[in-house]
């Protein structure tokens, strides 16, 4: 027999890994799922913001005088004064024109004017959710990346602990209880390695970019974190808050169609506008690359003054450019974006299962923990049922932004509670899913209702379609058990 | 008409699924299946070339990487599927053992209170040592000529990086001394490097 190509590992230095390994997971696992699920469901955010507002204007292009117009109207419009000014541009999963200043945001029609105000509560709503977790910005975004680092720390702890996970990487055991729970979590940790740790770490890169600029800022650039930050997105010139008429906009548009035809426009920003400083960023996508984009900068008379960088600079300027679309997936359309999905879904098994095998081993030793479990379940089914309860409520319009924060939290709060209380894992997620399951049905049916005009329209149809499938989805289980129950010949809670 | 990329594409795929099929041969093998698998690497490094020259340096061969785990995601999805199912029994000794609901044995306050430390070591402790650490190791390069954005770019991945790894080893590591000396020490001297730096 040949020798083997795998190498031992100390059975004692394995378990202490496991052991550090279960123990971050059961203080982080609830915050990192509510990450997971939340960042898997904005894969789609631009989708999901075109489904809010299934009836704005849609198109292709926009020409550069109409660009003009829509800007100085919003302008016009606003009664405070704005430090800046963006105008959205048309992209193939956001094909919308929407004009931000630092009060209010518009859609704008195909000729430049302003249609009506944008706003995507829920989506914004869940952006926060997965940004912040709705605390303070800072203080949010750096929890957020603590988050992220706890992941990695867990895929080292993890791959620590299981000397064999390549070995048996195609390997499953089904009906076997915990082995099976524990195949599941290694196999699906494998194979999803490459997603959930370049997630996890420039989630946390990120996230914590803030802090470590300010530490860096601090000892070496007397407190000036521009001087971190500028060199590799660009530095902006001195204000002047002299009056003045606004940017050249039309002539930057015009500058980019002719010397960059191959480059689409993604966003427009007027830094100070109508003063005397103001000056145009034009945000250009690069096709084949996974920068964001490259800012091309102008004056107010609409002369070009160069770019940032991000797409032919320094190493380090194209690197931390890349790092937004590697974490959010927006890189190469829907099969992309549909793969992170999968990959999305994987890591919210990967927890979950984790968890399973901690609970299942707890019992074969004789140290269950029924409310522990019930109370964890209440976190896995209480989460997606809590945001289907405030999407319902969000498109209902019985809800402002601030009270989804508070309805989410108290949904999964009292999920969690619940669950404690109740000590049994079946009843409770069965509970939650009926609960997910019927909000999210109730919510596409008032959303259609509310919409009826724009039904039909591309922006509606397969964001209702995949809620009405995974509303199905929660409900067919619980609701066939309850069938079976009613008709006594198993008990709900022996079935699930 | 198939253009480069197109056939790049085509290539590609064609190699990631081979690559993924002789690793999965060889890691199933277990033994001697040295050839196998460089074979599968071999294979799957081709891949992610030809993805590259399909959708861009950098965008392709994440391109490449989403194919790898498409493929292996795949493979290990009809092996879920094909599995036998195991005997009842480990499920039934698991549910009588879920009915029994033993309670959890008293946690001491001594217990508790080495959690507490764990926690602090691993989560905030680790995230202020790492960060000392980083800003050193950016400050030494500065100090040192270092390019800016590669400095700063490379420091923002450190950073978390550095903190993952102090959390991995301080839950790991059985002797809370040993944690709390290698989790502070790391931070103690980069501040003490950095108050001399100044």
């Amino acid at each position: 027999m040949g020798k083997s190509i795998w190498p031992k590992a100390s059975p004692a230095r394995v378990a202490r890994a496991l052991e550090g390994h279960s123990s971050l997971a059961l203080a982080v696992a609830g915050l990192i799922y509510v990450l997971s699920i939340s960042g898997t469901l904005l894969v789609f955010n631009h989708e999901l913001q075109r489904w809010e507002q299934p009836g704005a204007p849609e198109m292709t292009a926009l020409t550069p005088a109409a660009v003009e117009r829509a800007a100085a109207t919003a302008l016009a419009a606003d009664d405070a004064p704005t430090s800046h000014l963006f105008v959205q541009m048309p992209t193939p999963d956001l094909p919308r024109v929407v004009v931000t200043t630092d009060n209010q945001a518009f859609f704008a029609d195909a000729n430049g004017a302003l249609t009506g105000a944008e706003a995507h509560p829920w989506t914004q709503f869940v952006l926060d959710l997965h940004y912040y977790l709705h605390l303070p910005s800072t203080l949010g975004l750096t929890v957020v990346g603590a988050l992220g680092v706890m992941l990695l720390g867990l895929s080292v702890s993890g791959f620590l602990a299981h000397p064999r996970i390549f070995r048996d990487a195609f390997t499953f055991r089904k009906g076997a209880g915990r082995l099976t729970w524990a195949d599941l979590h290694n196999r699906l940790s494998v194979w999803t390695a490459p997603f959930h740790i370049s997630s996890a770490l420039t989630g946390a890169l990120l996230g914590l970019a803030s802090i470590l600029g300010f530490a860096i800022a601090a000892h070496n650039f007397d407190g000036d974190t521009g001087a971190v930050f500028d060199p590799i997105f660009g530095e902006e010139p001195p204000p002047d808050e002299a009056l003045a008429p606004l940017a050249e906009i039309e002539r930057s548009l015009d500058y980019m169609a002719t010397e960059h035809p191959d480059i689409a426009v993604n966003y427009l920003i007027i830094h100070d506008p109508e003063t005397a400083g103001q000056h145009v960023s034009v945000i250009g996508l690069h096709d084949r690359r996974l920068i964001f984009g490259e800012y091309y900068n102008f004056d107010a008379t609409g002369a070009f003054t160069g770019t940032a960088g991000l797409a032919d600079g320094t190493l380090g300027q194209q690197i931390a450019a890349s790092t937004y679309q590697v974490h959010f997936g927006s890189f190469g359309g829907f099969p992309v974006k549909a793969a992170y999905v999968l990959f999305g879904l994987a890591l919210s098994i990967i927890v979950t299962s984790g968890m399973s095998v901690y609970f299942t081993r707890r019992r074969e030793r004789g140290r269950a923990a029924p409310r522990l479990e019930s109370a964890w379940a209440g976190v896995v089914w209480g989460a997606p049922a809590a945001l289907a309860l405030t999407m319902a409520a969000s498109v209902a319009g019985t809800v402002s932004e601030a009270g989804l924060v508070a309805m989410f939290w108290l949904t999964l709060a009292t999920a969690l509670v619940g669950g404690f209380w109740t000590a049994d894992r079946c009843v409770v997620a069965a509970i939650l899913r009926i609960v997910g399951g019927a909000a999210l049905l109730c919510g596409t049916a008032i959303h259609v209702l509310a919409n009826l005009s724009a039904f039909s329209s591309p922006a509606a149809y397969g964001v209702s379609g995949a809620f009405a499938v995974i509303a199905m989805l929660a409900l067919i289980r619980p609701l066939r058990n309850m069938v079976v129950r009613s008709n006594g010949s198993e008990t709900l809670a022996s079935k699930i | 008409m198939l253009t480069a990329p197109m056939l790049a594409g085509l290539g590609g795929t064609a190699a990631t699924v081979g690559g993924v099929f002789l690793v999965r041969r060889a890691w199933k093998t277990q033994r001697d299946s040295a050839s196998a698998l460089v074979g599968g690497w071999g294979l799957l490094l081709t891949s992610l070339f030809l993805w590259a020259v399909f959708g861009g340096p950098d965008r392709g061969v994440a391109f490449g990487i989403i194919a790898v785990l498409l493929c292996a995601l795949a493979m290990l999805g009809t092996a879920m599927l094909t599995a036998p199912q195991r005997s009842g029994a480990r499920i039934s000794q698991e549910r009588r053992m879920n009915k029994e609901a033993a309670t959890t044995p008293a946690v001491s306050w001594l217990q508790g209170l080495r959690k507490v430390s764990v926690f602090l070591l691993a989560g905030p402790v680790a995230g202020l040592s790492a960060l000392a650490f980083t800003t050193t190791i950016f400050t030494l390069n500065n100090t040192n000529g270092v390019e800016i954005t590669g400095n700063a770019t490379a420091a923002f991945f450190i950073f978390p990086l550095a903190w993952a790894a102090l959390t991995a080893a301080a839950v790991i590591d059985p002797k809370l001394w040993r944690k709390a000396l290698g989790v502070i020490g790391a931070g103690a001297i980069s501040a003490a490097f950095l108050a001399f730096a100044r």
